[in-house]
């Protein structure tokens, strides 16, 4: 039995978001998914640094994704095509640390 | 994908693989470009910079590739394989490119092209009933796992730690490990597609019978059994693998046990091999030492200054003011309530009997960390938690030295105090854990270090060599290992295993176009 992805509503979206799909199809719904699921899991648990609230140039920090930067990893186009990457680095630039994005609360089966 | 004929030229190559002209690579990317579509053949340095990165402790130019071809189908990957034959360019396959400490996505070898199958990621089926999975080399847990939420199918996967951007089929081909009861990850895989250097698609198991639908779920098929010379080596490109998923259980109770003393590994194992052996504890839990819990809550820098190894009684002072034990067990129980009672039952029992040792439960452990993460691994959650390891010392240096043990307090205790008096040696940590198999037991240590630190650097090579060579004169030797000592480490392994292993390289790829030293295999 072969189950087909439920297309989601569009969650918030955050800055050039490409084209909404369903993440179970490969592809970023938008720049929120790809900040909760990916950055955020290590820039919001202390993993890696904080970088809310800093006013990081966005191109600093698409530099920083696509080479890596000692232990942060490097991300090429196919983990992460360049309209996501422009939204996620537009989004944590003009974050402010006192008005957090959560990830969202896992969800239970 | 078609041509497209206004493209522009490709740069380029800063590299060539070995033995290569310029105007003949030149062609082949040519070529590539009409396979693949221009968008998907990358030359230029800004694109080929995220393989370049690797953590390993020798210079990235020894790893740099030619160039990044990405493929979508498999009609794609044969047209790529007689390309590479008739040039002779290597090509590198990666699934997700996220095997940190092993290679990351970079070749083993520079000059080599990354046949990056990261859009080649349909989740094909997921059958509810059998709990089976097919998937693409490209499909991540995190989508595996976004798919099975959102259509309500309660099943769990096993991935490794950190599980959120790495993927199943790169995983179990490379024969990682998990958590949970399905933490062998090649155990639970059943049956494969595989592209082989002459263009033919081979499907093992029952996968090659006309009409078959038994291909997910009978791993051996008829005659040899072919999977496992498609793992850890070089004689096809895996474009579709089956696995077996868990179901959810009614009730899952994830428990740690700290112990305070180092030498406690021994009564550690001796406790807890016969319930694993015999099943009561069904996964493939851990015994974390005290560096590696306190590089998932803090980097070191919290404590020691210094730059050399971290002193004894500075791991005494972490030990006591972070509530870290020198080990720490992570298991879980799985079933009914009635199931998980009587198992709870003879796991308290067999640690009271044996005088030592402190059984934590989710519900002392709260929301607290390392515990959390540990509780989402065990049941196939997402996490990146463990990356903190990477933060530990800082400096992106990781190479991951995993020596089988066999699963007896004596072998542990002798291994343990190895690898610490070797690494010490160099000035690096002991950060490790054991992970339980069936039998054996993956001794994982994270040889970490600064690696924008040359001299630093140069003294994790040396250490990883003469881990290797160390563990392997007292019969010790890896499951896996990063693309910098594949060849001392196949050696380790006889060179009967190296010509069987050439002879079916020379078979199946003769000419060696498919990742040339993966494993120190090579025509």
């Amino acid at each position: 039995m072969k189950f087909r992805p439920i297309a989601l509503a569009a969650l918030l979206t955050l800055g050039a978001a490409p084209a909404v799909h369903a993440s179970p199809t490969g592809v970023w719904r938008g720049s929120n998914e790809a900040w909760e699921k990916v950055c955020s899991r290590c820039h919001l648990s202390g993993v890696g640094p904080e970088l809310r609230g800093r006013q990081l140039p966005p191109e600093y920090i698409k530099q920083v994704v696509r080479h890596g930067f000692l232990a942060m990893p490097a991300f090429p186009h196919g983990a992460i095509d360049d309209a996501t990457l422009d939204g996620v680095a537009l989004y944590v630039s003009k974050s402010r640390l006192n008005a957090p994005a959560k990830p969202a609360p896992a969800k239970k089966l | 994908m078609t041509a497209q004929k206004a493209a522009p030229a490709p740069a380029a190559p800063a590299i060539l693989p070995p033995g290569v002209s310029a105007s003949d690579f030149a062609g082949a990317i040519r070529e590539f470009i009409e396979i693949l579509g221009a968008e998907n053949v990358l030359t230029d340095a800004d694109h080929l910079a995220p393989y370049t990165k690797v953590m390993v402790a020798e210079s990235e130019d020894l790893h740099r590739p030619a160039a990044v071809i990405m493929a979508r189908t498999v009609e794609q990957v044969q047209k790529i394989m007689a390309v590479c034959n008739r040039v002779r360019v290597p090509i590198w396959p990666i699934s997700t490119g996220r095997n940190f400490g092993y290679g990351s996505a970079a070749p083993q070898s520079a000059g080599q092209v990354i046949l990056d199958l990261r859009h080649m990621n349909r989740i094909i089926e997921v059958d509810p009933v059998m709990c089976t999975a097919l998937v693409e080399p490209g499909v991540t847990y995190q989508q595996l796992k976004d798919y099975l939420v959102e259509n309500n199918i309660p099943l769990w996967l096993s991935c490794p730690a950190p599980s959120a951007i790495a993927g199943p089929l790169g995983n179990t081909v490379d024969r990682g490990v998990g958590y949970t009861p399905y933490g062998e990850h090649f155990m639970m895989q059943c049956g494969m597609e595989v592209v082989l250097a002459d263009g033919q698609v081979l499907r093992t198991g029952m996968g090659g019978v006309q009409n078959t639908n038994a291909w997910q779920v009978f791993k051996w098929g008829y005659g040899p059994y072919l999977d496992g010379i498609f793992t850890q080596s070089n004689y096809g490109v895996v474009t579709k693998m089956g696995m077996w998923l868990m179901p959810q259980p009614p009730v899952y109770k994830p428990f740690s046990i700290r112990y305070e003393k180092d030498e406690d590994i021994h009564d550690i194992v001796e406790t807890l091999r016969p319930l694993r052996i015999a099943g009561v504890i069904p996964n493939a839990m851990v015994f974390a030492n005290v560096m590696w819990e306190a590089a998932a809550i803090m980097p070191r820098s919290k404590y020691y200054q210094g730059t050399g190894t971290t002193p004894d009684h500075v791991l005494e002072e972490i030990k006591a003011k972070e509530g870290i034990g020198a080990w720490n067990v992570y298991a879980a129980l799985y079933g009914t309530k009635e199931q998980v009672e009587v198992n709870w039952n003879i796991i308290t029992g067999a640690i009271k009997a044996s005088g030592k040792g402190r059984i934590i439960t989710e519900e002392e452990a709260g929301e607290t960390e390392p515990f959390k993460y540990r509780a989402k691994l065990m049941r196939g959650d997402m996490t990146l938690q463990e990356f903190g390891l990477y933060r530990w010392r800082g400096g992106g240096g990781s190479m991951w030295f995993a020596p089988v043990t066999v699963a007896k307090g004596s072998e542990t205790r002798d291994q343990t105090e190895l690898a610490k008096k070797i690494l010490g040696e160099f000035g690096l940590d002991y950060v490790a854990e054991y992970i339980v198999g069936m039998r054996d037991m993956h001794h994982i240590i994270d040889v970490l270090f600064d690696r924008s630190n040359p001299d630093e650097m140069e003294r994790a090579h040396a250490c990883f060599a003469k881990l290797l060579s160390e563990f392997g004169k007292r019969g010790y030797a890896v499951y896996r290992v990063n693309t910098a000592f594949m060849d001392q480490t196949a050696d380790l392994y006889g060179p009967v295993k190296r010509h069987v292993d050439q002879a079916l390289k020379r078979a199946l790829d003769p000419n060696g176009i498919i990742a040339p030293g993966k494993s120190g295999i090579r025509i």
